[in-house]
């Protein structure tokens, strides 16, 4: 498993890869925690795309991230969920069984979300559409809305700490 | 059968181990990934909560065949019987918690429940013993 934190302005992403197991989700968990905690950055985002497993042990890593941020109100994004990650998370719950439909697409992700010069742009290539954040089914809900020119937008209503791009 | 002392980085081996086998028999792609999990969750929670993370203690795998009678049918399956000699487990603490609460941990066993159709937990002289099914359909049978 390999953690290669990046930074920008006022985000820093973690890309992951390899397995998050419980022989190295403490890593995972003391990295994003210091980040929320410690460094106070605003936006934390983590780029699951190249996750090839991740267990119960990385499952809750990452919910105490979305609980550290929504304590201090910043912001907690999980970006390109792999397959395995997308499975434990519906499995677990943190996302519903229709998270493929919490898409947009990558140019529009890029734009919307990150700013042409966003520092995910080069983990998006075209056609790919995977931008989900981590959401509890209590007390936040889901709003999914298509806009006129196409594009997928989510808000999610009830916590500060949940993006709304 | 397969023999490995309870240190979490032969987590990893196991899961390769278990995928491939999975494969082999014939498992769709989606419960290879599944019965790994499940797997590798029950090992995780033998270091964890039976040997209390002590890295030098054994723990035995047997894989073998299973059938049952289903819809009048023969149906193939995988068994997976993990023991540990750690101390007997409190079967009330077995329970799955409920997932609409956000909190961290307990969705090892959850995840295992969901990916498996047998989960048996019993205790043997000194020697934890869980054991998971899996039955395969037969359209998709390597066994």
């Amino acid at each position: 498993m390999q953690i290669s934190p990046r930074h920008q302005d006022k985000t820093t992403i973690f890309d992951l890869s390899g397995d998050i197991d419980f022989a190295n989700s403490p890593e995972v968990r003391q990295s994003v925690l210091r980040e929320i905690r410690e460094s106070r950055t605003p936006r934390v985002v983590v780029n699951l795309r190249h996750v090839r497993y991740i267990d119960s042990s990385g499952v809750a890593t990452l919910v105490e991230g979305l609980k550290a941020s929504r304590d201090l109100r910043s912001r907690f994004i999980l970006f390109r969920l792999s397959t395995s990650a997308r499975e434990v998370l519906q499995l677990s719950r943190l996302i519903k069984g229709r998270a493929a439909q919490q898409v947009l697409s990558a140019d529009d992700s890029r734009r919307q979300t990150f700013g042409s010069g966003s520092p995910l742009s080069r983990d998006t290539a075209p056609g790919a559409n995977h931008l989900v954040s981590l959401v509890s089914r209590r007390p936040h809900r889901l709003h999914l809305q298509w806009r006129g020119d196409g594009n997928l937008r989510v808000s999610v209503m009830g916590g500060a700490a949940i993006r709304d791009d | 059968m397969l023999v490995l002392y309870s240190h979490p980085k032969w987590l990893s081996v196991v899961r390769g181990a278990v995928e491939r086998l999975t494969e082999t028999l014939g498992f769709p792609p989606a419960q290879c990934r599944s019965i790994t999990r499940a797997v590798d969750e029950a090992l995780t929670n033998i270091v964890r909560h039976s040997y209390r993370n002590r890295l030098d203690q054994p723990i035995v795998m047997y894989f073998r065949r299973a059938q049952r009678r289903h819809d009048g049918e023969i149906q193939p399956g995988l068994e997976i019987l993990l023991c540990d000699r750690g101390p007997a487990v409190d079967p009330s603490k077995l329970q799955v918690r409920p997932l609409e609460e956000l909190r961290p941990g307990g969705l090892g066993l959850h995840l295992i429940r969901q990916a498996m159709d047998t989960v048996e937990f019993t205790r043997k002289g000194p020697t934890n013993r869980l054991r998971l099914v899996k039955y395969l359909a037969q359209a998709n049978s390597g066994l």
